[in-house]
C-alpha cells in the first residue's frame, strides 16, 4: 500500500448504512425508467455544467459539489451533499413526496442507503454517497414501470396509497385492518 | 431540503459491498518487473 493510500484511510464510525427517506422524479422511458433527484434535476450541475441528477443502477450515486468542492463532500460549511430525511413524515413535512393537488405521477418516494462521510442534522442527513434501497410507487402507476425499476435497481418496489397523510403499502393496510391475518386459524 | 441543525459528522462504511462489481479497481503493482531477456546464443555459423 502506498503512503498516500495510508494517509487517506478513513476509519468508520458506523459499520452498515444509514437508511433514510427521499423523493425522486421518474425520468427516462417506459422501457428504461430511471430515478433522478427532484431538486438536482432542475438546478444542480457540476462546475463543468454536467447534470448530476440521475441515479445509477449499478453503483453509488456520488454527491458532487456545485460550488466546486472536490474533496470532503459534503463540506460542513457548504450546502453540498446527498440529502435525505430521517423518516417519511419528516420528508413530507419538508415538502417532498406528499400526495396533493400538485402531485404528478412521475414522483416516487422511497428509502436510500447512505454511506461515506455523513452529516447528521436534526431533521435529516447530508451524505457523500447513497444507493436506492426501497421504493414505493403510487398504486395508480403502471405496475410494469415498477417491475422495471425493481429489475434495474435490484430493490423491492411496492405499490402504495396515500392515506391519512402518509404512504401506506398493502402490507401496512393488511396489518392495520386485518391484524389476525398472519396468525392462522 | 433542510436537514436542520447539524449535530455530528460520521464516517459510514457498508458492512458488505452492495453491488456485484467492486467499487474500487483491484490493486495493480506500481511497477511491473522488466521482462527477462532471452539468453544470447552464439550465432550459428553459416553452412558453406
Amino acid at each position: 500500500m502506498k503512503r498516500a493510500d495510508l494517509l487517506d484511510l478513513r476509519v468508520p464510525d458506523v459499520l452498515g448504512e444509514i437508511i433514510a427517506w427521499r423523493a425522486w422524479e421518474l425520468v427516462g422511458t417506459e422501457q428504461t425508467p430511471r430515478l433522478a433527484s427532484v431538486t438536482a434535476l432542475r438546478i444542480w450541475k457540476t462546475v463543468d455544467g454536467e447534470p448530476m441528477a440521475i441515479w445509477p443502477t449499478d453503483r453509488f450515486f456520488l454527491a458532487r459539489c456545485p460550488n466546486g468542492h472536490v474533496e470532503g463532500v459534503p463540506v460542513e460549511s457548504c450546502s453540498c451533499g446527498l440529502y435525505a430525511a430521517k423518516d417519511m413524515q419528516q420528508l413530507i413535512r419538508l415538502g417532498y413526496g406528499a400526495y396533493g393537488a400538485d402531485w404528478q405521477m412521475n414522483k416516487i418516494v422511497g428509502q436510500v442507503a447512505l454511506s461515506g462521510k455523513v452529516i447528521e442534522g436534526t431533521q435529516g442527513w447530508r451524505a457523500e454517497r447513497g444507493r436506492v434501497y426501497r421504493l414505493w410507487i403510487p398504486y395508480e402507476m403502471d405496475p410494469a414501470i415498477g417491475a422495471r425499476l425493481e429489475a434495474a435497481y435490484k430493490v423491492v418496489v411496492e405499490p402504495a396509497q396515500w392515506i391519512d397523510g402518509q404512504w401506506r403499502t398493502l402490507d401496512d393496510l393488511a396489518a392495520q385492518f386485518m391484524p389476525d391475518l398472519d396468525e392462522g386459524e | 431540503m433542510d436537514i436542520g441543525k447539524p449535530e455530528r459528522t460520521i464516517e459510514v462504511e457498508p458492512a458488505e459491498h452492495p453491488f456485484e462489481a467492486p467499487a474500487v479497481p483491484e490493486e495493480t503493482p506500481e511497477e511491473l518487473p522488466e521482462p527477462k531477456k532471452a539468453p544470447k546464443k552464439d550465432p550459428v555459423p553459416a553452412k558453406t
